[in-house]
Parts: C-alpha cells; structure tokens; sequence
C-alpha cells in the first residue's frame, strides 16, 4: 500500500507530520488521545525513580505511546540510538541508563522538538546525549554502529517502512537489540489515498 | 521485521494507550543475528578446525532431517520461569515424562547450566521427533569430534515413547 504514494504524497505526510509535532514540541498536552508529560510516564510504567529525577520542563514534554525500556535492559558504557526522539525524554533516561562512557543519539524530523530536546539535555546535565535531524529512512551512521535501537510512537508515521527498518538493521551491531513502542493497524485503512495521506498524522 | 533480517521478533505486550479507535498500542523487540558474531570471531583467530567442525554439524543437522539449522550464541536463549505455568495449565503432557513439567529442569537451573556453554546448535523443522532424533544423532557426532560436553536439548523422547522415555531431562543440540 505504501508503495502506491507519490513523492508529493509522502511530502504532504512529512509536512503534516512537522504541522503536528511543531505544536506538541510548545506542549504536548490534550494533543493526543494517550497520557502526557509526567502522568504519562507514570501510567505508561517508567522507572519511578526516573521519573521522579525528571526536571519538571523535561518530563512535561513526554509525548509516548508506550515504555520502550520495559523490553529489556540498557547496560553501562552502551550506544544507543532513538529514533523519532521528539523532545528527547527517552533518550535522556537512556543516556542516564548508559552512563558517562556510554552515548546515545536521538533523531527526529522536526526541528522544533530538536530544540526542545536540546534544550531538555541541559536542564537534565548530561552531556552524553546528542540530537540530528534525520529521516529514520536514510541514517548517515555507518554498519554495525549501536548496540540498542529505541522508538517510541514513531514508526507508525515513517512512509516508507521496509527502508527504515532495513536501516535500524544496518546500523545495529550483530546481536544489536531493538526496542519499539508504537501504534499498530487493528482496523481497515482508508480506501482512497487521498484520504491516507490527510488521516497519517492525526 | 524478518523481512529486514531480525530474529527473535516479538510482539511482546499491548500498552493499553490507543492513539485512535483502529490502532492499538503495542510493545514489540527484535534482534539483529549473532551468529556471524561467532564467524567473524573464530575466522580471524585461525581456528578453522573449530568452524569446520560446526559447518559439518551443521550440515550433518539438514542431512538427518532439520529444514534450518543454525549456530547460536547460548547467552541469547531467553528462560523465563512464566513458560511454566503455560506448561502447568493446560499442556496434556505436564506429569508425563521427564521432558515436561514438573520433572524437566527449571529456568533458572536451565540458564545455569546453559552458561557453561557457549554455543548451541539450533534445529528447525516440522517434524517434532525428526527433530529429537537428528538432535541425539549429532550429540553423539559432536561428541566424536571432540564436544564432550555435547548435549541434545530436546522437547521430545528419542524412540517416540513419551511416557516410557529412559533417558534424563531432555538430550542436546552440539553445544561447545
């Protein structure tokens, strides 16, 4: 199905993506169907004591569907890489889980929330932790470069998914691990691309 | 995700958070493959004996019946002590051999003696006592050729007969 939208249609989904997330990035709250900010760590079963070390700034612009930590552990001194890092939450609990020797890059395609995420690493003290705008289509990182690939509410919204999953593959060190939270089709699509496309985001 | 090259892919929970009425919020892991891990560390330190050994364990496993067979790094088997409740209630074969519950190993004794391993060989296919002879065939063979501590790990008893079976918990895949 993917494979039947045009450039221009996959550019519409991009852009309405940016529309969506450039408002979440100011604040997150009433804009999804799912908790937000620090009651939305909670109910979603992150670490209290986590939570709790969380500046309040930074864990009130948590947007996630899901916990992706609950899938298995981070260990000291590893890198990881979280893709669709939106204002950075999860990727600054994992860069506190890797520690000083370990790194992790958060990439996302909507500058305004890069901001934010900076901007939350710094109130969160860690230097281990670093943003890119990217497309989880194309990561310029080279074979075998993490040791954990994380996502949280993300891949729903890729276009093309048989790409970025052979990049999560690509990129991943053999053994490498990948850990999604994220939304899947129980229902029917949208018959009419047109329809698709304006529905992807919302 | 086995399109892309993963193994050991798993839809392990629902969140409960839905972000519309036809999506449901999921949990799900993957892995990227070990077992070039262990090529790509045997190749380079001259044990080809070592390797050749394997690649004719492995080959021996297709010969004997198994439609897959692979080596795996023993530290990337997953125990879990929940599988025994599947196995308590509602499995027709708890209490009947030494290859189920209650009598088979548990998981934390499983994942002790795993740890003495490194590696195992693991055999797919759709034949479940294809399966458990063509794994006790090659634990012979790997013993042969130097794997003393080869064990077959098997779901089922050798010979077909369940209940009756004589050996002890589960024999083994060619682990080294």
């Amino acid at each position: 199905m993917e494979n039947e939208l045009t450039p221009q249609d996959k550019q519409q989904i991009e852009e309405s993506i940016r529309q969506k997330y450039l408002k979440a990035a100011a604040n997150p709250e009433g804009l999804f169907r799912y908790p937000t900010g620090r009651a939305g760590l909670e109910a979603l079963g992150y670490a209290p004591d986590m939570v709790r070390a969380l500046p309040e700034a930074v864990a009130a612009s948590y947007c996630g569907v899901g916990n992706p930590f609950l899938l298995g552990p981070i260990h000291e001194g590893e890198a990881i890489l979280d893709i669709g890092c939106g204002a950075g939450v999860d990727s600054i609990i994992a860069a506190k889980l890797v520690g000083p020797s370990g790194a992790v890059t958060g990439i996302d395609l909507v500058p305004e929330m890069l901001a934010r995420a900076n901007e939350n690493a710094r109130l969160a003290g860690l230097d281990n932790v670093t943003f890119q705008e990217l497309s989880a289509e194309q990561l310029p990182f080279p074979d075998n470069r993490f040791d954990m690939v994380i996502s949280n509410g993300v891949f729903n919204l890729v276009v093309d998914k048989v790409k970025a999953l052979g990049e999560v593959f690509r990129v991943l060190k053999l053994g490498g691990r990948f850990m999604l939270a994220d939304q899947v089709l129980v229902g029917e699509l949208p018959k009419e691309t047109k329809t698709r496309v304006e529905n992807w985001a919302r | 995700m086995e399109q892309a090259g993963f193994e050991a892919s798993e839809l392990v929970m629902e969140t409960g958070f839905n972000s519309s009425p036809v999506t449901r919020g999921v949990l799900f892991r993957a892995v990227k493959p070990v077992a070039a891990v262990i090529r790509e560390r045997i190749k380079p330190t001259g044990a080809e004996k070592r390797e050749d050994k394997m690649e004719y364990l492995l080959q021996r496993a297709l010969d004997l019946g198994a439609e897959k067979a692979k080596i795996i790094d023993t530290e990337t088997v997953v125990l879990a002590d929940w599988v025994r409740w599947k196995c308590q209630y509602g499995c027709p074969l708890f209490e009947k051999d030494p290859f189920h519950p209650p009598l088979a190993p548990d998981a934390a004794s499983t994942k002790r003696v795993l740890g003495e391993y490194i590696r195992a060989i693991l055999i797919n296919g759709p034949n479940g006592q294809t399966l458990t002879e063509a794994a006790v065939r090659l634990e012979g063979e790997a013993y042969h050729r130097g794997y003393y501590k080869a064990f077959a790990l098997t779901a089922l008893a050798p010979g077909g007969g369940a209940a009756s079976a004589p050996l002890g918990p589960s024999p083994a895949p060619g682990a080294t």
